[in-house]
């Protein structure tokens, strides 16, 4: 089979350079229509539901996330026209994440208890929606599911929200059926600067701890020492792209992305309901 | 300058944790001049009694109330096993004495609550061992009393003890009896893998709980309110035999909105490098803290090194000097130590309804 000419949209033309670069049984081809094979789309969700109608296969990075409503329009035009389409959450990709999912079917055995903080400046994300759940918090939903490989019996939610702000702390507590659980904290309170993200997996046979604190480096100018994070996530776009690209050339079918979402958007619906109860809430499917 | 008064302890047993006695003991101001039980205790008991007595030089009787009648002591440490606790610790209070006690506090609410009123009725100062003065938990508050992230608006504990508790879950042959708890707890003692020592089966949120919620209480002063919980006997046949659980998550709901979680677990051996993972999350209003229980902290690793040996060895740890020296000054100032009594029951309380929250999958109002 032929390379796969990949039309990448990123605002960024080093990082579309970097994933050139990095690819396999694909090239990576000037935005224009005609002239390609499949697109990649980073967060230009707009672009996408002409692009499906066009017949061109789309992955689309939900960075940020669309909203439910609107990705479920998209797979519906994609599952109408017949064109392969994916959603992909880019924080699966990063590679300690990669590397855990790797080790749970592997060494660590089944996940018993899986714990996330991710801690964010404010941002206007959601502005116009303030009871939908950020979108970072989607996808830790999204990346709890993925590994726990099931779906929650029991959700409980929490949180604090200052009255007319969009500042939010809010805390996702899920069960599992097999005694399972995570405990999911997310915060965008934090001052402007870096933010903070840390994951870790209790498994039946080992344990996994992805942690900033853990991979922050010392800088001293002056004053007390510095704590500077070595980023994870150069290659991440470009083993989104090999999946994708790798996918096609093998002729997989792309629907579990949106069976994937759909549960996630089905949990956030269910978190919400918490948060305005106040009551834990039994699941019983996504 | 005069010396400051020294205080005479016996040692109401010491089954479970000798460490509390030897902790205390190691403060210059505390002398353990007797190591007593009760009669009836069992006999694996009186033998480790004995050894303690013995390696201390110490007498060993078998009649607590002698012990708190004819020693002249000032202070007792309570470390029987667990169900124990409260009883040993009353009589001590009515004796008069001051009062420094293993984990857990009590096995039911009824004790929990004599014992705070005992210790109150008596006016003697109570600690229940600790950790809040690891060097790391301390630098926590002194960033949180100066205002380095602004007010506390949520906190979250992680601990973990990568521990192993005997077989692991689903190795029961067919045919075979479930672990009989004390038992397995007696057996287990010969390495540290006990975690609640007693005939009552205890899991890790009544056994081990008091050291995060301790942690948070210190750190922000505030009462628990509502939780939710999960838990599981996830890795050991010891605890999936007797219904309690090797692993949980709580989420807490406190004064003020603030909100908190813990995690804990005895996850085993394989699961950490060093006995595991133990770390505070801390949001504030102008800042935020992620603080590892363990350090500071030295790399040692070596041909030959044991498998349970930790690879990272804590170092300037100072808590068993300190838990002394403040319940010393408690005594000499006539006010509360870091874990009084009071403090220790509503932590009790919180553990019980998060045991609660795991049987109905609701939340529990703590009581």
């Amino acid at each position: 089979m032929h390379d796969v000419r990949l039309a990448v949209s990123y605002p960024d033309e080093a990082t579309r350079v970097g994933i050139a670069a990095r690819l396999r049984g694909a090239t990576v081809v000037p935005w224009a229509p005609g002239d390609r094979d499949a697109v990649m789309l980073c967060g230009a969700a707009h672009l996408c539901e002409q692009l499906l109608g066009g017949g061109a296969p789309v992955l689309l990075v939900a960075d940020p996330c669309p909203t439910a409503d609107a990705m479920e329009s998209l797979f519906a035009t994609a599952r109408t026209s017949g064109v392969p389409f994916a959603v992909v959450n880019l924080d699966r990709y990063l590679p300690s994440r990669q590397l855990i999912k790797k080790q749970l079917a592997g060494p660590l055995g089944e996940p018993g208890l899986i714990r996330s903080h991710r801690w964010e400046p404010p941002s206007a994300d959601r502005a116009s929606d303030p009871a939908a759940l950020p979108d970072a918090l989607l996808r830790d939903l999204d990346v709890a599911l993925w590994l726990a490989g099931r779906a929650p019996n029991r959700v409980y939610a929490t949180g604090q929200k200052a009255e007319g702000a969009a500042d939010r702390c809010i805390q996702v507590h899920l069960g599992f059926a097999n005694g399972g659980m995570a405990l999911l904290d997310y915060t965008n309170r934090l001052p402007p600067g870096d933010g903070y993200q840390s994951l870790s997996v209790i498994a039946s046979s080992g344990a996994a701890y992805a942690d900033d604190h853990q991979n922050a480096q010392l800088l001293y100018c002056g004053g007390n020492a510095q704590a500077v994070r070595t980023k994870e996530r150069a290659g991440q776009l470009a083993s989104v792209a090999q999946e994708f690209v790798d996918a096609l050339r093998a002729g997989q079918n792309l629907s579990a992305s949106a069976t994937d979402w759909h549960a996630v958007f089905a949990l956030a619906k269910i978190v919400q309901k918490s948060l305005a109860s106040g009551r834990a809430v039994e699941v019983e499917a996504l | 300058m005069a010396a400051p008064r020294k205080f005479r302890c016996a040692v109401l047993s010491a089954v479970k944790h000798d460490y509390v006695a030897r902790g205390v003991a190691s403060h210059p101001r505390f002398e353990l001049v007797v190591v007593a039980d009760d009669h009836d205790a069992p006999a694996w008991a009186h033998e480790r009694n004995q050894q303690f007595a013995d390696a201390h030089c110490i007498p060993y009787i078998r009649d607590v109330d002698r012990a708190l009648r004819e020693f002249d002591t000032q202070v007792v440490i309570v470390s029987p096993e667990a169900e124990r606790h409260c009883g040993l610790s009353i009589r001590a209070a009515r004796a008069g004495k001051h009062v420094i006690q293993d984990k857990p506090l009590a096995t039911r609410r009824e004790d929990a609550n004599a014992l705070v009123e005992e210790v109150e009725r008596a006016g003697v100062r109570f600690l229940m061992w600790n950790r809040n003065f690891l060097p790391a938990v301390l630098h926590a508050r002194e960033q949180i009393t100066t205002g380095a992230i602004g007010k506390p608006y949520a906190i979250h504990a992680d601990f973990y003890f990568a521990k192993d508790a005997g077989p692991t879950r689903g190795s029961r042959q067919l045919g075979y009896p479930p672990i009989h708890w004390e038992a397995h707890q007696i057996a287990a003692h010969i390495d540290g893998a006990d975690g609640g020592l007693g005939r009552e089966p205890m899991g890790e949120l009544g056994v081990e709980g008091i050291y995060p919620l301790g942690y948070i209480r210190l750190l922000t002063g505030a009462e628990v309110r509502k939780v939710f919980a999960r838990s599981t006997a996830f890795f050991h046949q010891a605890h999936a035999d007797n219904g309690v659980e090797d692993l949980a998550s709580v989420t807490l709901e406190m004064d003020g909105g603030l909100l908190g979680s813990i995690a804990i677990g005895r996850i085993g051996l394989a699961s950490h490098p060093s006995g595991g993972e133990i770390k505070l999350h801390i949001l504030g209003s102008a800042g935020a803290l992620v603080i590892s229980e363990a350090r500071p902290e030295v790399g040692i690793y070596h041909k030959g090194q044991p498998p349970k040996e930790a690879r990272q060895r804590r170092v300037a740890n100072e808590n068993d000097f300190l838990l002394a020296d403040d319940f010393a000054r408690a005594i000499d100032e006539n006010r509360d130590t870091v874990l009084g009594a009071r403090a220790s029951c509503a932590i009790f309380a919180t553990v019980a309804a998060a045991l609660e929250s795991c049987r109905t999958g609701d939340v529990v109002e703590v009581k």
